[in-house]
């Protein structure tokens, strides 16, 4: 009796003992290609950051193109992105490389090759960003969603102009597809509800380093109804007839917003195309935008785009209403990552880092095409913060 | 709660059905009435009723008997584990019963638990947070409240075919839904069925026993938020305190699937001569997969469990009958996590990765001693003594994080019947145990540091299952002849325990303690 006991006990605890099998760390090593890094100067070292897309672990190395590295890993599916930033002749580039979904796997080292691009830091980029409403005084429920604005700035040492600045919100570049309709349509991104641009003959509106201009939904002061702010100094606002005609809109003193382009018309109260998600971008056209009614249809029938050139973007950042980087719009050749505020009337908006400030007081913006890390979650949106200027023909406000 | 209510109806269609038929077995039943002396010392001599062989039932079946306990309990404290209320209240109605019908024995049983529960955390999903098979679940840091309610179903049937040869069955079937209370709410709902056919060859040599298992579990549970305000987050829990970060609301995570096939067999050999002896060895494997959105199925992880268990039994003395069990169970369970991408192609998930991260080792070794001072059928003391082990040893693979204790507990109660004219009967016990911590510990070190499943859930719940304890309880239930072959008794049960847990800050006592008041019958 004794002996089967034990018999049986050492046979249970044989079994619970059994190592399971083990796991061990993967090895990468990148390369970095930079035969398209064209005139701009090589930087001496890259950030490499690999993001686990299953753990959403993110590791962070530097390493230089030339040197053979090796960087251990958990085994799994990364997303890469290589960055630099360095400055020639005035200018301030930005360096990226992209590798998504890469295998990290198995005993043998994974080689990846990864092909950096340079591009000279826009002057005009988005500052600050209101999106996802405010709640109405006094109410629990009412939501507020009016008072959605984008503040632009001018991060250069130049002036420049905002005549003929689009905005618009690109449609996913993982869900829709147009490479039956356009010839190289990977070189485009594909606005999906509206795009508005700034009127202007071309040096009608000048931005001097420092300055900012708001594009407001509506220009008034939004305070007065709301849990939010005053817009009544907003330089433009996405008021047109189409809109006016409507009612119930309030056509402020500020510059009318022209609507170029109604690709898929929204019922929103912001007259923009989204509020909790979606990705915008502003550009300059260089070619003509499609009329109304000429937009191309995508893989998903009913669902129509206007084509716009990554080349002609200005800015471009991607907001994301979950914390699933799988919902991500843009490629990462335009921003290699992603902000996410609260649900529609949290009254959040995402604000740009400061980088530095110049002689003149004024600051220099953060800009990696990295929205991850160049731009933060503000519980009190406020426009031309840390002392931004208006621009000098911007004089107005509007009383109520 | 619209399925709530629906499923109460349900569920009381039941309860009346099953009260239904034990007033039938009522009235087939024989004259004699029992009381609860009785009907535990019928089930303790049929010493295969703990086995999962329900064809021995044709050779070795308890006497008839039928019992109904309908009651609630209330209990209460802060030790807990995190995801276990601060205070449940638990109505619960229990029915069970024995009968020869001609060759064939039958056994069954129906037990409907409705339990309410604050306070509890740290599960957003699961009617049972702590089954190791679904770890791959989501949970938030909200203390909410749950309203549970579950059935379940069994019975086991056996006849014998020939002299030697015995065969039976054990069907169980469960049925639970949950709803919590507080966004991030779900409403989830859970069934099991399982099947466990089995055989008996008696030989010169003792009885020889197989089973066999196939289990079939299914969960499903829909989170929402009340408030679309404010968007919830939650942790995709990963093991150990590691997590993927989603939402309740918006886009955010819609209906989980947890699914569950179980495998398994066992053995039994039993002798009989002036002593009974019966031993089991059993393997089940349980394999798991846990996934999002029927449209769109999304895999959030894989587990496979592997659960051996021996257990042998001996009883022996007449006047005094002394019962002896010695079991212990091993079960590893591996949780696989995949990486999931979407295919825009096909339109699907597709798992472009899968690492075994995660494996759950829990351990538990216990000597049991009973001894009843007979009295004909029934008894008039009744001793019980024990001893156990438990050792938990959870990690992690990459990083390595681990979460392990190892704990030894000892028992001893005694109960006493006090027979009174006219049938009636009071039976009072009392028992006391306590749990000495030997070792334990977490350590984490992934790249969650710093959020609370990290810093709280299993901290907090290592100090709970790692305290040093002691427990005591007392029940009391009288019963008396209501009707001819039929007892009625009153019931009533208290169990309070203490325990020094350990903290950051430092020792911290805690308590818990639980009433009981229920009606019973025997017949």
């Amino acid at each position: 009796m004794k002996k089967f006991v034990l018999a049986i006990l050492a046979c249970t605890i044989a079994a619970a003992c059994q190592p399971t099998q083990a796991v061990r760390l993967a090895e990468w090593s990148p390369g970095i290609d930079e035969s398209a890094l064209g005139d701009a100067p090589k930087p001496e070292s890259y950030k490499v950051k690999l993001t686990n897309i299953g753990t959403e672990e993110a590791l962070e190395a530097t390493m230089s193109a030339g040197s053979a590295q090796t960087i251990s890993v958990v085994p799994g599916i990364y997303n890469i992105t290589v960055q630099a930033h360095g400055s020639s002749g005035g200018r301030a580039y930005n360096y990226i490389g992209t590798a998504n979904a890469v295998k990290i796997v198995g005993s043998e080292p994974v080689h990846t090759l990864i092909k950096v691009t340079a591009s000279a830091s826009s002057a005009l980029v988005f500052k600050e960003i209101h999106y996802n409403a405010s709640m109405v005084t006094g109410s629990t429920s009412a939501r507020y969603l009016k008072d959605t604005f984008f503040e632009i700035y001018n991060n250069s040492d130049q002036t420049v102009y905002a005549d003929g600045i689009c905005l618009g919100d690109p449609m996913s570049y993982k869900i829709y597809d147009f490479k039956d309709k356009l010839p190289n349509a990977s070189d485009y991104v594909f606005i999906g509800t509206y795009v508005w641009q700034i009127p202007g003959n071309g040096s009608d509106y000048p931005v001097a380093p420092g300055e900012s201009f708001v594009i407001a939904a509506s220009a008034i002061d939004h305070a007065r109804i709301a849990n939010t702010l005053d817009l009544s100094t907003a330089e433009f606002e996405t008021i047109c007839d189409k809109y006016k005609e409507k009612g119930g809109q309030t056509d402020a003193n500020a510059i009318n917003m022209t609507l170029a382009c109604t690709i898929k018309e929204s019922g929103l109260g912001n007259q923009f195309g989204r509020f909790t998600d979606g990705a915008w971008v502003i550009f300059y056209p260089s070619q003509p935008l499609r009329k109304d009614g000429e937009y191309l249809e995508s893989n998903h029938a009913n669902n129509y785009g206007q084509e716009v050139l990554k080349a002609d973007i200005l800015d471009a950042v991607d907001f994301l209403k979950t914390e699933n980087p799988d919902d991500k719009r843009l490629e990462s050749e335009l921003d290699a990552g992603w902000i996410k505020c609260n649900t529609t009337g949290g009254n959040q908006s995402v604000v740009r880092k400061v980088a530095g400030t110049r002689e003149d007081g004024s600051i220099i913006l953060q800009d990696t095409n990295n929205t991850s890390e160049d731009f933060t979650v503000s519980d009190k949106p406020e426009i031309r913060r840390d002392g931004v200027k208006r621009p000098s023909w911007s004089t107005w406000t509007t009383a109520q | 709660m619209e399925h709530m209510d629906n499923c109460t109806m349900r569920i009381y269609k039941v309860i009346l059905f099953a009260s239904l038929a034990t007033l039938a077995c009522l009235r087939s039943s024989a004259q004699e009435s029992h009381d609860k002396a009785w009907t535990r010392l019928n089930l303790v001599k049929a010493q295969w009723m703990e086995s999962s062989n329900a064809g021995a039932l044709a050779f070795e079946a308890p006497s008839d008997f039928n019992t109904l306990d309908a009651g609630y309990a209330h209990s209460g404290g802060d030790f807990r584990q995190l995801q276990t209320g601060t205070s449940e209240g638990k109505l619960h109605f229990d029915t069970q019963g024995a009968r020869q019908i001609g060759k064939v024995s039958v056994w069954g049983r129906f037990t409907y638990n409705n339990a309410s529960e604050s306070g509890a955390s740290f599960n957003t999903l699961l009617n049972d947070p702590y089954d190791e098979r679904f770890l791959y679940s989501a949970a938030d840091s909200v203390a909410g409240q749950w309203k549970k309610q579950s059935y379940l179903m069994q019975f086991k049937a056996a006849m014998p075919l020939g002299e030697k040869v015995g065969a039976g069955v054990h069907v169980k079937y469960t049925d639970k839904i949950a709803a919590g209370q507080i966004d991030p709410r779900a409403e989830a709902y859970h069934y099991c069925v399982s099947v466990r056919p089995a055989v008996v060859w008696n030989s010169g040599i003792g009885s020889l026993g197989l089973s066999a298992l196939y289990s079939n579990t299914f969960e499903r549970s829909t989170p929402s938020i009340s408030n679309s305000q404010e968007i919830q987050k939650l942790f995709l829990m990963r093991g150990l305190g590691n997590w993927v970060g989603s939402q309740v609301g918006g886009s955010g995570l819609s209906t989980m699937y947890f699914r569950c096939n179980s495998w398994g067999a066992a053995l039994q050999y039993a002798l009989r001569r002036e002593w009974k002896l019966l031993a089991e060895l059993s393997y089940t494997a349980d394999r798991s997969v846990i996934t999002e959105s029927a449209t769109q199925p999304k895999p959030h992880g894989n587990t496979l469990r592997h659960s051996i268990s021996a257990y042998s039994s001996i009883q022996f003395g007449s006047s005094v009958l002394h019962s002896l069990k010695l079991s212990a169970d091993a079960v590893n369970t591996t949780g696989t996590e995949p990486t999931a991408l979407w295919n825009k192609d096909s339109g699907r998930w597709e798992t472009a990765h899968t690492i075994d991260q995660v494996s759950l080792n829990t351990l538990r070794a216990a000597l049991d001693w009973d001894a009843f001072v007979s009295d004909d059928d029934s008894y008039t003391w009744h001793f019980l003594a024990g001893l156990s082990f438990v050792s938990k040893d959870d990690s992690y693979a990459l990083p390595y994080s681990y979460f392990k204790y190892n704990n030894m507990s000892a028992k001893a109660g005694a109960e006493r019947r006090f027979a009174f004219a006219g049938g009636a009967s009071l039976i009072s016990s009392a028992t006391i145990s306590a749990t000495k911590n030997i070792s334990g510990g977490y350590s984490y070190s992934g790249h969650r540091s710093g959020t609370s499943p990290v810093e709280l859930l299993y901290p907090h719940n290592l100090s709970i299952l790692s305290a040093d304890r002691c427990e005591v309880s007392a029940d009391a239930e009288y019963s008396f002849p209501a009707a001819a072959g039929v007892n009625l008794a009153l019931c009533a049960q208290a169990r309070w325990l203490g325990a020094s847990c350990s903290t950051d800050p430092g020792p911290v006592f805690r308590q818990r303690w639980m009433a009981l008041g229920a009606i019973k019958l025997y017949f």
